[in-house]
């Protein structure tokens, strides 16, 4: 907007666009290239071999049947459960936003409590409950002699799983869609006449028609990338989608990166077009930074729905949250491991804290607990800065390039977090610089993966400040720098607070960009929880992750605050 | 509404009073020495383009010392733009900008001074009161930037706050503010700097029709009372002409014609700036005499008009001001007096206005003519038949744009 904005001090608003494109270059653009340059290579890069040439053949190999089948695993576990998470999230939504169910607020809760649950503990815990003779939830059922056997260690579990977790992107989309929605159309459409029915599918539903399409799309990107839940409940049994082929090619030995890959980038591509497809639906429309304008609405009566409805939700987060979290429990709290029978599940003397105290002390557990910590808090610290430097450079300079770097901002969008994790371990295990095997690959890893939303969040709050306020600073005698310490900045903290928030809360959580980075010494929560899975320790696996729930719980019930805006 | 008003009592009692003594600052205008008033404000070929849209294209400008100017024209005109390159907010890619004898801006000389250094005061459209600061943090930030000691800041505050009529609201926080208080923490703020140069960008466009009044009055008293150089912005000609002491109207990036409110609103110097002045009736129009005593004939009207211009070459076209015609009863009407143009039309709107009727009349051939008649009479009712009488001095021939 400002034209002078940097027209005096020009070379160091180049300076500094310079600096900007660096960081996302080495961030984003180099992971990515070292990626694709990888995938048509003959052998490892960077590893000292010689004689390396050239190919195609990566690509040729994408075609074989193994693939093939790995890619239509994904697009069943991915549209699938974005089916159940529509159906889920979207009744909640209206019953949240639109009608007279009792205990709004709680509803509201249970629509956006699955985003705290780490997908990583959510398949432990299913895996637990409900796989095998001895699934918790298996045991029940025998024991009150019901004829049925859950089997989560399937691609229908893996569909269930992602059903039950994604659900808050749909309920988040819909209801600030719902509450946008103007409630005078539909009056106007009653009053002309039409019926309930009528008015949903003719009046209410073409309006959040894009917000659909947008959820529905997001979560089925987020689906096909996922990791951690076909990695637990499906790699187990043999079903693969494509990240679990990506994560078994580097992780057999001898480890086949330049077929991981191709496989990246064919994933990566399945992810581009499906995150194109939902760009072009929402057309430029983010209701997610829309706030309600707390229109005042008419509730629809529900009548004698209205329990039933309430439990619908309640049993919804019941089995999303409540049963995991018992099972963990009673998982933790075990003292021995085998269970014969459901009267077992409840014997007290089975139970002791052992399990529980030993990972509250193990230094294991302690130095992943810091290392998160300091991960997050770097990524939350750096990015806070970053952000807040690249969003007013886009938004407030005339700069050239600027757009470009807005582009680049957002590419991470479209690589799957795994990929990411690959090119990021290529791009920095040769580099002189002493990154790798430290936290700060780690760092460097969430900053790259949260650059989106972290950007997104903080772009959006100096957009809500109006330029003119920096404007009407700098004519009464401030310089920009000045302008922007005393007006901007202050205006736009609490955005940035958020952002930093959901930074920690995101690192804290993340599992997949890890696995290709950490060293034995930079193990994360999440990866000690990994581990101790992949070792069969399940008793310390139960009590960890109750742990890391009660941080990732504690974290969002302090940063609630600052993040519901972002949420 | 009757607190605004109040407040407005309170603050011109406070003016009168700080006119009698305690003023903020010597009115300039006029210099010692005793020589003219030279320009506060000189803009010469000013240019400013995004990207392929040319914004502001070759304005010529000067402000007279402690003289405002006003910017009139539609919206898009680029009347924002000129104004936040006279503050420096905005920098042109041609031309000269001079504030008082310091050049600001220019691109022969590349001299470009940063908007912190021009020390002008601006009235931003949109208020761009800072909304996390109090009323008296607003208006003591451009004292702070300079540095000013801690006391006088006070001193100079709590003046400025009595006479914009806001005593007492220093502590307020300003998002807990009206429309009304919040531009006028916003003059207050552009005032305490004590700037050389006062800019306002549609300052009252955002409040209601009688706020919007009142505040104009005391604008142009405050004005006037400090001398300040001026430059308003709006597309509204009641404001305009209210407050300017000349108007440059602004088309398309150019200023298009200049002059004092009343030369202006005489002679529009062509159909489009005379639209945009009130002129209601504009009518397609060609030369049917051009002698001692032109005739215009009115295009597909059947209905020639004497007029006292010298009609232009080229196409024209004819306007004239609805309160310059008088609508009379057909009894008892008599003959037109020379010079006079009469017409003769059936009632198809009649509103009244409160100081005046306002009428609009169908001729036989269907053109529609707008007229005002005094509100003491009952008027004329609807479908009545007319006369209308049009001076020939009335009768305006400017070219057609
Ligand atoms: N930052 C910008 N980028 C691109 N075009 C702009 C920008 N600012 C103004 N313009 C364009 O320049 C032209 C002049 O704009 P300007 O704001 O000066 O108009 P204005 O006369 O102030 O109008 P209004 O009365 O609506 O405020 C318009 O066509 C506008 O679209
Ligand atoms: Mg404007």
């Amino acid at each position: 907007m400002n034209g002078g904005a940097f027209s005096s001090s020009r070379p160091a608003g180049l300076l500094l666009m310079g600096v900007l494109f660096l960081a996302l270059v080495v961030l984003v653009a180099a992971p990515v290239g070292t990626l694709v340059y990888t995938s048509l290579l003959s052998g490892a890069p960077f590893s000292g071999q010689t004689g390396l040439t050239f190919t195609l053949d990566h690509y040729r190999a994408l075609l074989s049947g193994d693939l093939a089948e790995a890619t239509m695993n994904t697009l069943i576990v991915s549209l699938g459960g974005a089916v159940i998470a529509m159906a889920i999230g979207c009744s909640m939504a209206w019953l949240a936003a639109r009608t007279d169910a009792p205990c709004k607020s709680l509803i509201h809760l249970a629509g956006v409590m699955p985003l705290f649950v780490s997908l990583l503990v959510a398949a432990v815990t299913w895996s637990l409950l409900g796989s095998g003779r001895s699934g918790y939830l298996n045991l029940i059922f025998d024991y009150i002699g019901l004829p049925i056997r859950l089997q989560m260690q399937s691609l229908s579990g893996i569909t269930f799983i992602h059903g039950l977790y994604y659900t808050p992107y749909p309920f988040i989309f819909l209801y600030s869609a719902l509450t946008l929605v103007n409630p005078d159309m539909e009056e106007a459409a009653a009053v002309h006449g039409g019926t309930l029915q009528r008015n949903l599918r003719r009046i209410t539903f073409p309006l959040v028609k894009p917000a659909l399409i947008g959820a529905f799309l997001l979560i089925v990107v987020l689906m096909a990338e996922d990791f951690p839940v076909p990695q637990i409940l499906g790699a187990p049994v043999g079903i693969e989608t494509l990240s679990i082929s990506i994560y078994k090619l580097m992780t057999v030995v001898p480890s086949q990166p330049n077929q991981a890959a191709a496989v990246s980038i064919a994933l990566t591509a399945l992810v581009c077009v499906l995150v194109y497809v939902q760009r072009r639906a929402l057309s430029g429309r983010d209701y997610r930074t829309l706030t309600g304008k707390g229109a005042q609405v008419r509730p629809i009566r529900l009548g004698a729905w209205r329990w039933p409805a309430f439990g619908f939700v309640a049993l919804y987060a019941f089995i999303a949250v409540g049963l995991p979290m018992l099972a963990l429990l009673q998982g933790a709290l075990r003292s021995n491991l085998f269970i014969v029978d459901a009267a077992a599940l409840f014997d007290p003397a089975q139970m002791s804290l052992k399990h529980l105290h030993e990972a509250i002390t193990s230094p294991t557990v302690r130095q992943g607990l810091l290392n998160s910590l300091i991960a997050g808090g770097l990524t939350a610290l750096i990015g806070s800065v970053f952000f807040f430097v690249l969003a007013y450079v886009v938004n407030r300079s005339t700069l050239p390039g600027r757009r470009a770097l807005e582009y680049l901002a957002m590419t991470p969008i479209a690589v799957p977090a795994l990929v990411m994790g690959l090119g990021i371990l290529w791009t920095w295990v040769r580099m002189p610089l002493p990154v790798y095997g430290t936290l700060a690959i780690l760092v460097i890893a969430f900053l790259t993966r949260f650059l989106p939303q972290g950007y997104r969040a903080v772009s959006s709050s100096i957009q809500q400040v109006h330029d003119d306020l920096e404007s009407a600073a700098m004519v009464a005698g401030a310089t920009r720098q000045g302008a922007i310490r005393t007006i901007t900045l202050p205006l736009v903290r609490g955005g940035v607070v958020a952002s930093a928030f959901l930074m920690i809360v995101l690192g804290v959580r993340e599992l997949t960009a890890s696995l290709f980075l950490y060293t034995t010494d930079t193990r994360v929560l999440s990866i000690v929880i990994y581990e101790a899975y992949v070792n069969g320790y399940w008793a310390q696996v139960a009590s960890i992750s109750l742990i890391y729930t009660v941080l990732l719980v504690a974290l969002t019930l302090i940063g609630r605050r600052w993040l519901r805006a972002q949420l | 509404m009757s607190r605004s008003a109040r407040g407005f009592q309170a603050s011109r009692r406070e003016l009168t009073w700080a006119a009698r003594g305690l003023v903020l600052r010597q009115p300039r205008g006029k210099s010692a020495d005793g020589e003219t008033a030279h320009m506060a404000i000189r803009i010469e070929g000013l240019r400013k383009s995004y990207g392929a849209s040319v914004a502001v294209d070759g304005v010529d400008i000067a402000v007279p010392e402690g003289k405002m100017l006003v910017l009139l024209g539609p919206s898009g005109c680029g009347k924002t733009t000129t104004m936040r390159c006279i503050a420096g907010l905005e920098q042109p890619e041609e031309g000269v900008i001079a504030i008082g004898q310091r050049t600001v801006f220019s691109h022969a000389g590349r001299i470009n001074v940063a908007v912190n250094e021009r020390r002008v005061g601006m009235v931003f459209q949109s208020y761009a009161i800072w909304p996390h600061m109090s009323v008296y943090e607003n208006v003591a930030y451009p004292l702070d930037m300079t540095g000013v000691a801690r006391a006088e800041k006070e001193k100079r505050v709590t003046e400025i706050l009595r006479v914009v009529g806001l005593e007492g609201f220093g502590e307020r926080g300003a998002s807990y503010l009206s429309g009304g208080q919040m531009q006028r923490v916003a003059l207050a703020r552009s005032l305490v700097m004590r700037p050389s140069v006062l800019l306002f960008d549609e300052p009252l466009s955002n409040l209601d029709a009688r706020l919007r009044d009142h505040l104009r009055v005391q604008l142009r008293e405050l004005q006037t009372t400090f001398g300040i150089t001026s430059v308003y912005v709006t597309h509204d000609q009641r404001e305009a002409l209210a407050l300017a002491d000349e108007i440059a109207v602004m088309q398309a990036g150019k200023v298009v014609q200049r002059g004092d409110p009343v030369s202006l609103y005489r002679r529009p110097k062509t159909s489009s700036i005379a639209d945009f002045l009130g002129y209601s009736n504009i009518f397609d129009a060609t030369l049917a005499d051009g002698g001692a005593n032109p005739r215009v004939s009115l295009d597909g009207q059947a209905c020639v008009l004497e007029t006292l211009d010298a009609p232009p070459a080229g196409p024209i076209s004819v306007c004239v001001r609805p309160d310059d015609i008088t609508v009379r009863a057909r009894d008892g009407a008599g003959s037109p007096a020379p010079g006079m143009n009469r017409l003769e039309g059936d009632i198809v709107l009649a509103s009244f206005m409160g100081p005046f009727y306002q009428y609009r009349v169908r001729l036989p051939q269907g053109a529609v003519w707008e007229a005002y008649g005094p509100a003491d009479a009952r008027g004329h009712g609807l479908g009545e038949r007319v006369l209308l009488d049009v001076p020939a001095s009335a009768v305006l021939v400017a070219p057609r744009t």
